[in-house]
């Protein structure tokens, strides 16, 4: 193995992708070459400095941004100011007819003359 | 696909308000990350993240399901990256990798980075800083492509496999080209810190 063909390698030995065979055959050639040595030891720490990079939280209002984008764009369809927690008019609807009917079951129970021919 | 984003997915695809808030408060800092990193820059991140999750609500019926809705995400978002930077690039933009003040900011408030675990006081923040910075600039010096696979892969901790679902890439250029990236990064790396 030469440098080329140990450098060539570097990536996958860092993901831990190297098969037993390749590994080995890595190892060996590290154990006995200084530069490739030198030369995976600045790879992994390029590699170590970039995982550690500090992760980048979205600013406090991002939620609130994107809402008010998808409100625009859709002329006032979505996202209306007020409305969270709104419920959908088809449960609207049931509850309404719900109540109307449990109203009309109760006058029929207790006034049972004003029953419909 | 777990039950849980199967839940989600049903009530984004009917376009459930408070499903839809929900998914941008569990994703939005993982899209934020990876599009400061793309673009280097916190006014265009914010700009460009919000746009993703824009896009996610007008074609949310188009998603299928087939991946994990993370990896539709980052597609999602890589290529608004790649779009932003186009049109920012006839305008002569660079993502420079100058980190903003409030980034710095947030950076020097922030819990001890792991970055910069081992000396305490304001030497070692400086020190932290300075990586940052020149990480950054190492990685808005590779091409938009390389740029992405190292962010992917390095930041994001992505499988090879889902790298190749988010960029469309086969798995065997995923890996060469990734590899080159890093390189690149490496020899950036060694200069600057000479």
């Amino acid at each position: 193995m030469d440098h080329d063909d140990a450098t060539a390698m570097f990536s996958a030995y860092c993901d831990k992708q190297l098969g037993v065979p390749e590994r080995a055959a890595l190892d060996e050639h590290l154990q006995s070459c200084l530069v490739c040595r030198r030369e995976l030891a600045k790879f992994e720490a390029t590699v170590e400095s970039v995982h550690k990079l500090h992760p980048m939280s979205a600013p406090p209002d991002f939620v609130a941004g994107v809402r008010d984008r998808i409100h625009k764009r859709s002329r006032g369809r979505f996202f209306r100011p007020g409305q969270r927690g709104r419920m959908p008019i088809e449960v609207v609807s049931l509850v309404t007819l719900g109540v109307v009917l449990a109203v009309y079951l109760v006058v029929q129970l207790l006034h049972p003359q004003l029953r419909l021919p | 696909m777990s039950t849980s984003e199967r839940l989600l997915l049903t009530r984004l695809q009917a376009r459930d308000e408070e499903a839809f808030e929900e998914m941008v408060g569990l994703y939005q800092n993982k899209v934020y990350n990876l599009v400061y990193r793309m673009m280097g820059n916190a006014g265009e991140a914010e700009e460009v993240a919000q746009e993703v999750f824009v896009t996610v609500f007008k074609s949310i019926d188009s998603f299928r399901g087939d991946s994990k809705l993370s990896t539709w995400l980052y597609r999602i978002a890589t290529n608004h990256c790649k779009n932003r930077l186009k049109y920012l690039g006839r305008r002569s933009y660079k993502a420079t990798g100058e980190l903003d003040e409030a980034v710095e900011r947030e950076l020097q408030d922030s819990q001890p980075s792991s970055m910069r675990p081992h000396i305490d006081g304001p030497e070692a923040v400086l020190e932290g800083l300075e990586l940052e910075r020149t990480v950054q600039a190492g990685i808005a010096e590779l091409d938009e492509e390389h740029r992405t696979l190292v962010l992917l892969r390095d930041v994001e901790d992505l499988s090879y496999d889902e790298i190749s679902k988010v960029t469309g890439l086969e798995l065997g250029t995923v890996k060469s080209r990734l590899h080159r990236a890093r390189l690149q990064l490496k020899d950036f790396l060694a200069r600057w810190l000479k």
